[in-house]
């Protein structure tokens, strides 16, 4: 036989194909309803040429093989699948074992290992049945369809190895020696995790933002580094060889080297990380000055954009959901407070720090209702303030209110996250991730409060006066340049530091970046 | 001051270090080198950390039409590389040999090999037509020249990679 042998699954049927020539050699029901994912061929050495490209270049590629696999219109498909008894479910894993494959199947109580030949006819032979204990039993989800399934339970064949994370429990288990690996109960813990084929490293992400190595050891894993994720929960998958991890979210992938993870400190799992990048950030109006702070936190850091030192910083002693720059003042929106103190001006003490005594006005608004604050803006005039918050996943309640009357006059629906008020406090806007702005006219300045949303705008080219684009004619592209008014190519952001314009705000000749790769936000000064 | 020696690891030394933090620089502006070498001097230079040995080299050479106010790198981000496709990343597979990684992006049928090092596309296969890559199965043969695929219904390709 010439070429790459693969094995094929599809509603339990495992089938051997001749990839070059296409000829189905034969095929095995196992009883189960489960597809199964990966492929594996059986030698490293089968190519047409005979040759292993060292290289690493890649030229020339063209499909050889494209073969619809439906009985009818296999070569050899008119044998029926021979059945097997099986049960469970058949493992995302499989390995080849000299001039056969191995897989596996999980069951409530048994994990079995299976072998079929390649070239042999025989139905696929049990050749170990281990039984499951009691405490990795009461571990696995009772009733979850493929594919969540494989998320949460990862079997490696080739030690003997099963990987349960279901309802904050990580669990890996050596089914062969019957030992358990790793027992780790932690809430935060995602079902995304990944093993290197040999099984030295196991990786799993957690919801509060970290990913956790674990290195194999005689007493079993033992946590080998901790790394911030900086888009919220990634997929994730380790290299073969244990030295690379990629993490995928969204549009982003990103490398890391295994070697790079710093070792936890004492007691990592019972801390909690925030989300690297999300602040809030606005100039002063006369350019000199930055106030930035991390959404939720209670510290208001003010730059000098001079010399990018700390200039001021404010404890505003309550959560911090909004926050603008408002002549020669600095407001901030907590929980159901506006605040605002003086920025400061004249000979500066540099890195001074001020607290809610401090401030120059403060106010207090009722709570709109169920939901935790989101998000918040306040209006240029300081008479209204407008808030999103959130209850659960999906569209969120939008709230306008007038500060001084701490009324909200009903609320409407909004996909947005992101909040800013125009210039003349007539309207919000309530932008989403994708770039996209519900405009909401003010109470008071309608109808009916608030009104539906009377436009949806993008927001790459916004009026003077809001934060996401420069009113001086700078521009960022897609691919990552900054350009100057006259299109000058002023420099090429590298990946981590690119985003949609939501996470940039420009003030005249400055330009900050905010988004979720940063650990700080970053400003830039242009060249005029 | 004499460097540490680790028996069964190579010894570092200066040249070692310049070597890693160049392969650093590369990997990590690869985009930016790829795009424009000039802008090596207008916009690499300027945004590598301030630790970097390759800056401290270079940065007499820079030509910066940008002054980073706050938020410049210390030192190097342990995230070695990063790339953002159009749109959103379905599903991941590395090669045996640890140097590819497939990748399939909703939206579309294509199927992208990058290099695990930069990240950068390499090569973009086109699936056989009708078939979605949703909910496909990628696997590379040993030798990481060929990557079959599985998806629904029942069809499977075979493409072959390298040279």
């Amino acid at each position: 036989m010439v070429g790459v042998c693969y094995w094929y699954c599809d509603f339990a049927v495992i089938s051997i194909h001749d990839v070059v020539s296409g000829v189905h050699m034969h095929s095995h029901s196992l009883g189960t309803p489960f597809a199964v994912g990966d492929l594996y061929p059986n030698d490293g050495s089968a190519s047409d040429d005979g040759s292993v490209s060292e290289s690493g270049s890649v030229s020339d590629s063209s499909l050889v093989s494209r073969k619809k696999l439906a009985p009818n219109n296999s070569p050899v498909s008119n044998k029926s699948p021979v059945s097997v008894s099986s049960n469970g479910q058949v493992s995302n894993d499989i390995w080849t074992h000299g001039k056969s494959l191995r897989f596996a199947t999980l069951g409530l109580t048994t994990i079995t290992i299976w072998e079929v030949g390649f070239t042999s006819e025989t139905p696929p032979t049990e050749v170990e049945t281990l039984s499951v204990p009691n405490d990795i039993r009461s571990a696995m989800p009772p009733h979850i369809d493929y594919p969540d399934l494989a998320e949460r339970v990862q079997l490696l064949p080739a030690s003997c190895r099963l990987v349960i994370a279901h309802q904050g429990k990580v669990l890996v288990w050596d089914a062969r020696n019957s030992k358990s690996l790793l027992s780790q109960t932690d809430t935060r813990c995602s079902p995304r995790m990944s093993l290197t084929s040999d099984g030295r490293f196991f990786a799993c992400s957690t919801t509060g933002y970290e990913i956790h190595l674990w290195k194999d050891s005689p007493t079993g894993y033992v946590l080998h580094g901790t790394l911030a994720s900086s888009n919220g929960i990634p997929s994730l998958l380790l290299s073969p060889n244990g030295e690379s991890i990629i993490t995928f979210g969204e549009r982003t992938i990103r490398l890391w080297h295994t070697k790079s993870f710093t070792a936890p400190p004492s007691g990592v799992l019972t801390q909690t990380l925030r989300h690297t990048g999300d602040f809030i950030l606005d100039f002063s109006p006369d350019g000199t000055l930055a106030t930035v702070v991390r959404r939720e936190d209670s510290v208001v850091t003010v730059l000098d954009l001079e010399s990018g030192a700390p200039q001021l910083t404010i404890d505003a002693g309550t959560d911090i959901y909004g926050l603008r720059v408002i002549q020669d003042s600095v407001v901030v929106i907590g929980d159901g407070k506006v605040i605002a103190w003086k920025l400061p001006a004249g000979d500066r003490i540099p890195n001074a720090t001020v607290n809610v005594n401090d401030s120059v006005r403060a106010s207090n608004f009722s709570s709109p209702g169920k939901g935790k604050v989101f998000t918040a803006a306040i209006s240029s005039d300081l008479h209204h303030v407008a808030l999103v918050t959130y209850d659960s996943p999906g569209p969120r309640p939008l709230y306008i209110c007038s500060v001084s009357a701490g009324k909200y006059p009903g609320h409407r629906v909004t996909h947005g996250n992101t909040l800013w008020f125009d210039p003349d406090g007539r309207s919000v806007w309530c932008v989403g991730i994708t770039g996209e702005a519900e405009v909401w006219t003010v109470p008071g300045h309608g109808p009916t409060p608030p009104h539906e949303a009377s436009d949806v705008v993008g927001i790459e080219h916004p009026p003077e006066g809001y934060p996401w684009g420069s009113s001086r004619g700078y521009r960022a592209t897609d691919d990552g340049w900054v350009l100057g008014p006259d299109g000058k190519r002023l420099l090429m952001l590298p990946p981590p530091w690119q985003s949609f314009a939501l996470g940039r705000v420009w003030n005249g000749r400055f330009l900050a970046l905010l988004h979720g790769a940063l650990s700080e936000p970053v400003i830039l000064e242009l060249d005029s | 001051m004499s460097r540490p020696v680790y028996p069964d690891q190579i010894q570092e030394s200066s040249t070692l270090d310049l070597a890693n933090e160049c392969s650093r620089f590369v990997t990590g502006y690869f985009d930016i080198i790829s795009a424009s070498a000039p802008h090596i001097y207008h916009s690499a230079l300027v945004l590598t950390p301030r630790t970097s040995i390759v800056r401290k080299l270079y940065e007499a050479h820079a030509h910066p039409f940008v002054r980073v106010v706050h938020g410049a790198l210390m030192s190097w981000d342990p995230n070695t590389a990063t790339a953002t496709r159009p749109s959103a990343i379905e599903v991941a597979v590395w090669s045996q040999c640890s140097r590819f990684i497939v990748i399939t992006q909703r939206g579309t049928v294509m199927v992208d090999i990058i290099d695990s090092t930069t990240l950068q596309r390499v090569q973009t296969l086109e699936p056989p037509q009708g078939i979605s890559t949703s909910h496909t199965a990628f696997v590379f043969s040993p030798d990481s020249r060929m990557l079959t695929c599985r998806t629904y219904p029942s069809l499977v390709g075979t493409s072959r990679r390298a040279a």
